[in-house]
């Protein structure tokens, strides 16, 4: 199979209970019908808000959390079932957190961090054996042996991400998650993991699903991009089709608010109104149309399907010619292609 | 102040000896602290070598010569201005050429030897009972806060019908369900003393629990023991240890009230409780009795309180760091 | 956008504060030399650890008690602003250097409804609320705040001054405290006023802390990273609210923010800052066309341009110093790929280099 991680009608909810005897009253969808593929040796890049489900999506992937319906296949197996032991799986994706301050114990310092990983998964043992393991991976993210018997807060940010990294390649993964990695760094220290980042792919022939609200580093990273919304897709497509021609409103005005380092871009006004919306209360119809100025009744009652078009994948009932604002309907639909 | 010890920190116990110097350097800063350290340090001293400093023979009162036994010691004087007491039939004390710098008690016995032969018994009452109702506390609230659901609700329960009766009326019912030697007696204080822990372990797990490494480390493929007991117990530890040294006072206290209510395992025990409640009778006669036993209590209440409000302040993880 | 007056409302000379921590002294600010002019935006950019929350908390009074002033200057309306009191400062912020910071649901208090803490703003001046009223009373009509901040309304003293009530006060502050509401576009004002901080999204906080920011109508107004924590259509739309805003209030703004590119879009002015200092002053358009510090330009070679892809960032080697044992000399040298014997030995202090452009480098060709 080509696709290395396949997501077919993923939905995680959480349940709200109240009352006495705890009823569950309502859900909050965070994650509420998602499709897509990711190929082998790709980085895709998936964009969001906060309340668009992308860091519930990836811990779901991961199955940090269950996944209420839908199936996750990795590399052709199918991961909800309960039969299929994700133990195993684990070894071969990993995951790095946002929180650079709090993604690892305070209380061990990183020799004792890689170890237990080590002996977790039956890696080099006897005190040589790892401490040789220890220091080729603190080199391959670029760290020295003096680092190793420190503690996570004698390290900046940059340097935490770069442990946790370390961390994540010790059972030699295939498919990595970055779940926001340089989200809390600084502009010149992002910059070098995401260097770092490129340079690991590159060597280890990794897969990254690369989760992130920074526009300009999904653009650096990504080969394709997803952009979610209120717990579902509303666009996917190649990297520079989605940032140069999106076709779904939303991805139009994402585009349009990302500050750009040149003050001689005259920025126009373009301006979506009104608050990032949160899952507990999604509107009917397309989930999007409370805040879109093109929408029609027709938005406000039906739900528009995730549609591909030459590789270009979008859920909105009209094709927008951004510029002028025309509308017109769609006139073929194809039925949503399953992967 | 030194500079930072990058690079010189080559194995795993210099960071951790690193790590302790800079605890011991908040500890530092502040002097009731240190006051509380030393106290409690010089009482931890007292209860190993007591029984070198004084001879423990001369608790017995069935050793004086009065009583028919054969010590070869002196016998006893009340020290004061000239009061005479008498205490039973038969026995009379009086002021004499002997020296007793904190008084005698009721069978003539020297009060300050007494009181230095009773520490050791209440320090080992407090400690034991302590780590024993933390450590049952602590296994119980991490097993409802992290595995939760109907263990949860059962534990909790059980917590909530202890902590719903006043504890020194627990400590008595215990008490006389379990009889007066000093290992049940023991054992009574200890199953009041243990659902404050369960509660606040719990609490900590609830708060660990959700935080990002443990998260990190179950994708890393950690099982959940090794997660809870290697990583979030370690991590919740901190706000038990404070609890703990502020029980030490409250578990010699409730021993002592024990002691007052007639559950003393012995008349001549050597206790403080148990010294005080011999004083109580003639409080207007003879004060000093239980005056000074009970402000060894204090002192003692006093010590690991000043302790534990430093422990809290240094480990109080947003001070640190 | 072009600042007519050159007139200097804050200027910052020589700022040097230390901390004292455990580990050591923090020389957190090593001599900040910093201009703000009339009704001008300054972006003061810099990466974590570099001073500029600590160069707003300096200039606020607002410093924790661990912190040291060595030595400078911080001149507003001729006074210099360190040799002044706590209550001084307390006045100062209350009317004329106002804040806004990250987070702003720790700034809100989350036990009071927004109606309370707002009109809070409005009550420390019950004066100007009295004369409010009595022009209202003699005027006829409503006086509404933009009147108040355009300065249009002349408040005069009334030597007759008649007896205003309590609840009159009241009112008056609760419609001012609608008119400021509208004024940073918040939808449903009287709604809002009866909310607490916590039923409100990050958006309308932040805009409320705007509010309360400019309710006193400041000569100066900091800004400390206050689109950091909301997302991006969010932020899109507070620095819209920003520039708005700008024609309306008088005030000068020092807009403090990580990302170069929400300075490019906003700010008049930058200057840069690293290791407590400020390395580079210019004009926006200035600086990113010319960048003259190697600190500028290899920060403007790190961030990703979606307009001009590369296929690496360049990042800058080594990493931030830590200020307990900073570098001697000038601070980025031991990074800096032009460094030199002197660079090592004594700070470079801010030249000039053209009419409006500054550089604290020794080794810059003009």
């Amino acid at each position: 199979m080509k696709d290395i991680l396949v997501v077919e009608d993923l939905k995680t909810w959480f349940p709200i209970k109240s009352g006495i005897i705890q009823r569950t009253v309502g859900y909050v969808r965070a994650v509420d019908g998602v499709s897509f593929g990711v190929r082998r040796g790709e980085t895709f890049g998936l964009v969001g808000e906060s309340g668009s489900g992308k860091t519930t999506l990836a811990r779901t992937i991961m199955r940090l959390v269950k996944p209420t319906a839908g199936k996750i296949f990795f590399d052709g197996v199918d991961l909800t079932e309960r039969k299929s032991k994700p133990a195993k799986l684990r070894r071969r994706m990993q995951i790095i957190f946002q929180d650079p301050y709090a993604s690892l114990d305070p209380r061990q310092i990183v020799y004792s961090m890689l170890k237990e990983t080590m002996k977790i998964h039956r890696i080099a043992s006897g005190r040589s054996d790892v401490h040789k393991k220890a220091l080729e991976l603190l080199e391959n993210v670029g760290l020295s042996e003096e680092h190793l018997y420190r503690f996570p807060h004698e390290f900046s940010g940059g340097q935490r991400q770069r442990i946790a990294v370390a961390r994540a390649l010790i059972v030699n993964p295939e498919f990595l998650i970055l779940d926001e990695p340089t989200s809390f760094l600084d502009v010149s220290v992002q910059a070098s993991v995401l260097n770092l980042l490129n340079d690991l792919q590159k060597a280890f022939a990794l897969t990254y699903l690369f989760i992130s609200h920074n526009l300009a580093v999904v653009h650096h990273m990504s080969d394709r991009v997803a952009v979610m919304y209120l717990g579902k897709l509303v666009e996917m497509a190649d990297r520079d089709a989605i940032y140069n021609s999106p076709r779904h409103p939303y991805t139009f005005y994402l585009m349009a608010a990302i500050p750009v380092p040149n003050p001689e871009i005259k920025k126009e006004e373009v301006l979506l109104t009104g608050d990032v919306p949160s899952p507990v209360n999604i509107p009917p119809g397309c989930r999007f149309h409370p805040r879109c100025p093109y929408a029609t009744g027709r938005c406000e009652q039906e739900e528009p399907p995730l549609v591909e078009n030459d590789g270009h994948w979008v859920a909105c009932h009209y094709d927008i010619d951004f510029n002028g604002g025309v509308r017109s309907s769609r006139i073929k639909r194809r039925k949503r292609r399953r992967v | 102040m030194e500079k930072s010890e990058v690079g010189t920190i080559k194995s795993e116990w210099a960071a951790r000896w690193a790590d302790l110097k800079y605890t011991l350097y908040l500890l530092r800063k502040n002097p009731l602290v240190m006051a509380g350290i030393f106290m409690t340090l010089f009482f931890i001293a007292l209860m190993f070598l007591a029984n070198y400093i004084v001879d423990p023979r001369l608790a017995n009162p069935a050793g004086y010569p009065e009583f028919g036994g054969n010590y070869p010691f002196q016998r006893s004087y009340v020290w004061s201005k000239g009061n005479i007491i008498s205490w039973g039939p038969g026995i009379h004390l009086y002021e004499g050429s002997e020296f007793f710098p904190l008084g005698t008690d009721g069978w003539g016995r020297d009060l300050l030897k007494m009181i230095v032969l009773a520490i050791p018994v209440d320090m080992e009452n407090a400690i034991i009972i302590t780590l024993g109702a933390a450590a049952f506390g602590t296994l119980l609230g991490a097993l409802a806060g992290y595995v939760g659901g109907v263990i949860d609700e059962v534990i909790l329960r059980i917590t909530d019908i202890f902590l719903s009766i006043p504890y020194l009326i627990l400590a008595l019912v215990f008490a006389a369900m379990f009889g007066r030697t000093i290992e049940t007696l023991r054992f009574s204080i200890l199953l009041v003393f243990w659902p404050t822990y369960v509660r606040l372990m719990r609490g900590q797990i609830l708060s660990e629990k959700e935080k990002s490494y443990v998260e990190a480390l179950k994708a890393l493929g950690a099982g959940h023991a090794r997660v809870l007991f290697g990583h979030i117990i370690p991590n919740s530890i901190y706000p038990v240890l404070v609890q703990a040294t502020l029980d030490f006072g409250s578990v010699v206290l409730t021993f002592s009230a024990l002691m007052f209510l007639g559950f003393s395992p012995s008349p001549s025990l050597p206790e403080l409780g148990n010294l005080a409640s011999d004083g109580y009778f003639h409080i207007f006669d003879a004060p000093w009795l239980m005056m000074f036993s009970g402000l060894t209590m204090l002192l003692i209440a006093l010590a690991f309180n000043l302790l534990g409000d430093g422990l809290r302040d240094v480990l109080d993880p947003r001070i640190r760091r | 956008m072009q600042v007519k007056e050159k007139e200097v409302v804050l200027e910052v000379k020589d700022l040097k504060v230390f901390f004292h921590t455990y580990r050591g002294k923090v020389e957190a600010l090593n001599g900040v030399e910093l201009s703000l002019y009339k009704r001008e935006v300054l972006g003061l950019v810099g990466e974590s650890g570099c001073g500029k929350s600590v160069t707003a908390l300096t200039i606020l009074g607002l410093l924790p008690e661990n912190a040291y002033v060595i030595s400078g200057e911080i001149f507003f309306r001729g006074e210099d602003l360190l040799k002044k009191s706590k209550e001084e400062m307390r006045l100062l912020r209350a009317d004329e250097i106002a804040a806004v910071f990250q987070d702003p649901m720790t700034y809100l208090n989350p036990v009071l409804t927004m109606e309370t803490q707002l009109k809070e703003v409005f009550m420390l001046d019950t004066n100007l609320l009295r004369k409010a009223v009595v022009w209202q009373k003699n005027h006829g009509g409503k006086i509404a705040f933009d009147d108040l901040l355009s300065g249009k309304v002349k408040i005069r003293d009334n030597s007759t001054n008649p007896k205003v009530s309590k609840s009159e006060i009241n009112e008056m502050a609760k419609s001012l405290c609608i008119d400021i509401l509208r004024l940073v576009k918040m939808p449903d004002p009287e709604r809002i006023l009866r909310q607490y901080a916590f039923e409100l999204s990050g958006g309308m906080r932040q805009r409320a802390m705007i509010a309360m920011a400019l309710a006193r109508r400041p000569s100066v107004f900091i800004a400390d990273e206050i689109t950091t924590a909301v997302d991006v259509t969010i932020q899109a739309q507070i620095l819209n609210l920003m520039r708005e805003l700008r024609d309306k209030i008088d005030a000068s703004t020092l807009l403090i923010t990580h990302d170069l590119s929400v300075a490019a879009e906003n700010a008049d002015r930058i200057a840069v800052m690293y290791g407590g200092n400020v390395v580079e002053v210019a004009p926006t358009v200035e600086i990113f066309k010319n960048h003259l510090h190697p600190y500028t330009s290899m920060l403007m070679k790190a961030i990703p341009d979606v307009k001009n892809p590369s296929e690496r960032l360049e990042s800058i080697p080594g990493t931030v110093p830590e200020m307990i044992n900073p570098p001697s000399g000038c601070r980025f040298h031991p990074r800096c790929p032009i460094a030199t014997d002197k660079c090592a030995m004594e700070k470079p202090q801010l030249r000039r280099i053209t009419e409006n452009h500054e550089v604290a480098c020794y080794n810059v060709a003009v």
